[in-house]
């Protein structure tokens, strides 16, 4: 017989323990690739959702207070002159302001609780991109509202005109949402010096509780700051470092162990605002 | 040379293979977020220039010494002189050579000056700002006094249309305003 020739035992025990060796360490490497990988998913799904919803919300809101009535066909059904004065002097809507629905208006919420924003403009579509009957290049007074529902931030539309109580017909509204999980809304009112001796800018920052107050001393709202916290969608990460975060004048929020989190702020000065208030002065 | 056997390679091959898979698209994820922001970052650059121009109007517009100097015609005053734009039928567009011009550059606005310069709004990322202003029409001021309307006096109304525009980009961002100025009526 041909002699044979291969591993001694010793031999093969070696390369077993070194190959689990190398193969422990590879596996090791494989996992915290693969968790790193879940982490930048969850930052950058986080990120570009907070990117949206802010150049969303920004070029909604920087038309807050717009009543153009050189370069828009505006629909002339109802008075326009009371329209312009209406929207120009309530760009941000508090409960008591319409007639057909006395509670819809800007709410600052009780600790830990989503604020909910509604402002008056003039375009041609509401938010959710409804016409509520107007023709399609004809602009009329929109009411927004946005808030948030079960951790998603929405935004349902009104007809101001219905709203105000001078074109008949039911409340008609249509929502959309805009963002999931949204763990925290809150905004805040830049407000100007009395009408009278302002230049148009935002002289003090408050939350709406204090908007009557500000709305009786003739002090307008002329900007508004926005502070959104997202987090990433569930199982997504885990073993994350626990963080404190607080949104603009809120209490900080613990953050949890198994989703990302991140604040998104903005404040932006409603252009239309500024000039309105300058030029009454 | 001896004939070697064994997975060793292929194992390794398989690993190097599926950490390159991870490595690709984590790179091609993260390109693509970069691509995101950095859009979004021009885009607010570019309306911020828009801006500018708009305000770079009210400013001249309100300087003393440019409106006591007959010499020399703040943006409102050089629109009234031109032809009127009608905004049903015309249109107020950035690239049109119609309509008075103003820009806004990286010096800023300056008082007794008419900002008719040519150059650049920011030279970090390169960046333009300029505005077109429109007469459009006389009417009766909003919200004025018999004493007023009784007068020879009536509101001018104008349309500003400011423009900001990154360079090696096509699109430009066109933010509008419109100004009233108590003047004397035309007839």
């Amino acid at each position: 017989m041909k002699r044979q020739s291969g591993f001694s035992l010793i031999e093969l025990m070696i390369s077993l323990v070194l190959g689990l060796i190398i193969t422990g360490g590879v596996i090791q490497i494989m996992m915290s690739s693969r968790v790193t990988n879940g982490v930048n998913q969850a930052v950058s799904q986080v990120q570009e959702s907070g990117r949206f919803i802010m150049t969303r919300l920004s070029r909604e809101l920087y038309e807050v207070g717009r009543y153009d009535t050189i370069a828009t066909r505006i629909d002339t059904s109802v008075d326009i002159l009371t329209e312009a004065a209406f929207i120009q002097n309530r760009p941000v809507a508090l409960a008591g302001d319409f007639i057909a629905s006395n509670t819809l208006g800007s709410v600052q919420a009780t600790a830990g609780g989503d604020d909910q924003l509604v402002v008056n403009l003039l375009d041609a579509r509401d938010c959710a991109g409804a016409k509520h009957g107007y023709a399609n290049d004809a602009e009329f007074h929109v009411v927004n509202h946005y808030q948030v529902v079960n951790s998603q931030l929405r935004c349902t539309g009104y007809d101001g005109r219905i709203l105000r109580g001078v074109k008949g017909g039911g409340v008609s509204a249509s929502s959309i949402t805009l963002m999931d999980n949204v763990i925290s809304f809150q905004v805040q009112y830049g407000i100007s010096e009395a009408a009278e001796v302002s230049d148009g800018l935002a002289v003090r920052y408050v939350t709406a509780d204090e908007l009557a107050l500000a709305r009786g001393n003739k002090q307008q709202v002329v900007a508004i700051r926005l502070g959104i916290l997202l987090r990433s969608d569930d199982s997504q990460v885990n073993q994350m470092a626990e963080h404190k975060l607080a949104v603009l004048n809120e209490d900080a929020i613990t953050t949890d162990k198994n989703h990302y989190y991140q604040i998104f702020n903005q404040t932006l000065a409603l252009r239309n605002m500024k000039n309105f208030v300058r030029s009454a002065k | 040379m001896k004939r070697q056997q064994g997975v060793v390679l292929v194992f390794a091959l398989l690993i190097l293979l599926s950490l390159t898979i991870v490595g690709v698209s984590a790179v091609s994820s993260s390109l693509n977020q970069t691509k995101m922001a950095v859009s979004m970052q021009q885009s607010g650059m570019a309306f911020d220039a828009a801006e500018s121009a708009l305000a770079g109007v009210f400013f001249e517009s309100e300087d003393e010494q440019i409106l006591s100097d007959a010499a020399r015609l703040d943006p409102l005053s050089a629109a009234r002189q031109e032809p009127a734009f009608d905004p049903q039928t015309q249109t107020l567009r950035c690239n049109d050579v119609a309509w008075t011009d103003r820009k806004v550059t990286k010096s800023g606005l300056s008082y007794n000056t008419v900002h008719t310069l040519d150059a650049m709004y920011q030279d970090e990322v390169s960046a333009k700002s300029w505005s077109k202003t429109a007469f459009v029409r006389e009417q009766a001021c909003r919200g004025s006094s018999n004493v007023i309307g009784g007068s020879n006096l009536s509101c001018h109304v104008f349309a500003i249309r400011g423009c900001g525009q990154l360079s090696g980009h096509k699109t430009i961002v066109a933010n509008t305003a419109s100004a009233a100025v108590l003047a004397p009526a035309a007839n």
